[in-house]
């Protein structure tokens, strides 16, 4: 058997040939754990938004969140779901003990909510207020009285868990 | 043929991952980008329906924790104070209050409400502090302990006024805050 010129080099070559084989074992390991971790972390839904305009306080709560409607407060402006209604410098300076922006707000979230079926006017909602930690107490009161007023009696706080 | 051969045997059989670490790559920053590390959670507190009216009970312990600007005060609205917590160096004393709560507890076991009451400029984050010294023991996991979990919110009275005079001094709409 004679080999032309070229596949003489082609066998050269061959054998001459260091192999740079990477070693990717430990690399897959790692990659599929991490896989597995960040699947099941992914599969709780977030319900709140997450803003980074809000610095929630830490608490040591673990109650879930639910989907509600949501109102954001921090030190200047007050959002139902994601709608900007009132801005909080006008809140503080107004002597008013309810906020009416937010209050009609909360009717016409009221009137598009899906559960409308039996127009009970007695059944209490439910809200959710993400505050940020340096908001003073009185304005904290005036959206926690507004939401009472509006029918949004369950109010919760939403916080960061420690 | 037999040195072919030997030379097949040495060579380790590759698998071929391309395809396998191209997915795993491209998954990878997703997966982590859309990862929040943050948990959220949220604190219950249940206020009566605006139509209901103030309820004034006189029996039993009505238990306050009243924020102040120096200090956290314990307190019963039928009985006046029980313990006054001044501040230490670095702000509100929160143990002290969760042990103060401890020792209330173990003296009424059946009792599950508190009402915090907070002057207007109190912090947020002050307010979800002392809920938190009042709602459970600290520990986390199985340790916790539930103390007082039915948490109502309301506005403390002036500082020098003597503490069962809430309910007459509050208007009615301010009041469904207070229950």
């Amino acid at each position: 058997m004679t080999l032309t010129p070229l596949m003489k080099r082609a066998q050269r070559l061959e054998r001459n040939k260091t192999m740079v084989d990477l070693n990717l074992v430990a690399l897959i390991d790692i990659f599929t754990i991490l896989i597995f971790f960040l699947l099941a972390n992914a599969s709780e839904v977030d319900v709140l938004p997450n803003t980074k305009a809000i610095k929630l306080p830490q608490s040591v709560a673990d109650r879930s969140p639910k989907a509600t409607v949501v109102v954001m407060v921090n030190n200047e402006e007050i959002v139902v779901d994601g709608r900007r209604v009132a801005s909080v410098a006008e809140v503080m300076n107004s002597g008013a003990e309810v906020i009416d922006a937010l209050k009609s707000e909360l009717a016409y979230q009221s009137t598009r909510a899906l559960i409308n079926i039996d127009k009970k006017e007695a059944v209490a909602r439910d809200i959710t207020i993400m505050g940020d930690k340096d908001i003073p107490y009185h304005l904290l009161k005036k959206i926690m009285l507004t939401c009472a007023l509006a029918n949004y009696s369950n109010i919760s706080f939403a916080v960061m868990k420690k | 043929m037999s040195y072919r051969s030997r030379r097949m045997r040495k060579h380790a059989v590759g698998l071929d991952i391309t395809a396998f670490m191209n997915l795993i790559v491209v998954l990878v920053p997703f997966l982590l980008s859309s990862t929040v590390f943050s948990r959220l959670a949220i604190l219950e507190l249940n206020l009566p329906a605006s139509a209901s009216g103030p309820v004034c009970v006189t029996e039993g312990l009505q238990l306050e924790i009243i924020i102040r600007p120096n200090a956290l005060e314990v307190s019963d609205r039928n009985h006046g104070l029980i313990r006054r917590i001044d501040n230490n160096a670095s702000g509100y004393d929160y143990p002290a209050l969760s042990r103060a709560m401890q020792q209330v507890k173990t003296q009424f076991p059946d009792k599950n409400a508190a009402t915090i009451l907070s002057e207007s400029n109190t912090a947020y984050d002050t307010l979800v502090q002392v809920m938190d010294a009042v709602r459970v023991t600290p520990g986390g996991g199985t340790a916790t302990v539930e103390l007082f979990p039915d948490i109502s919110i309301g506005d403390a009275p002036a500082a020098g006024a003597s503490v069962p005079q809430i309910p007459e001094s509050t208007p009615t709409a301010k009041r469904g805050q207070s229950r």
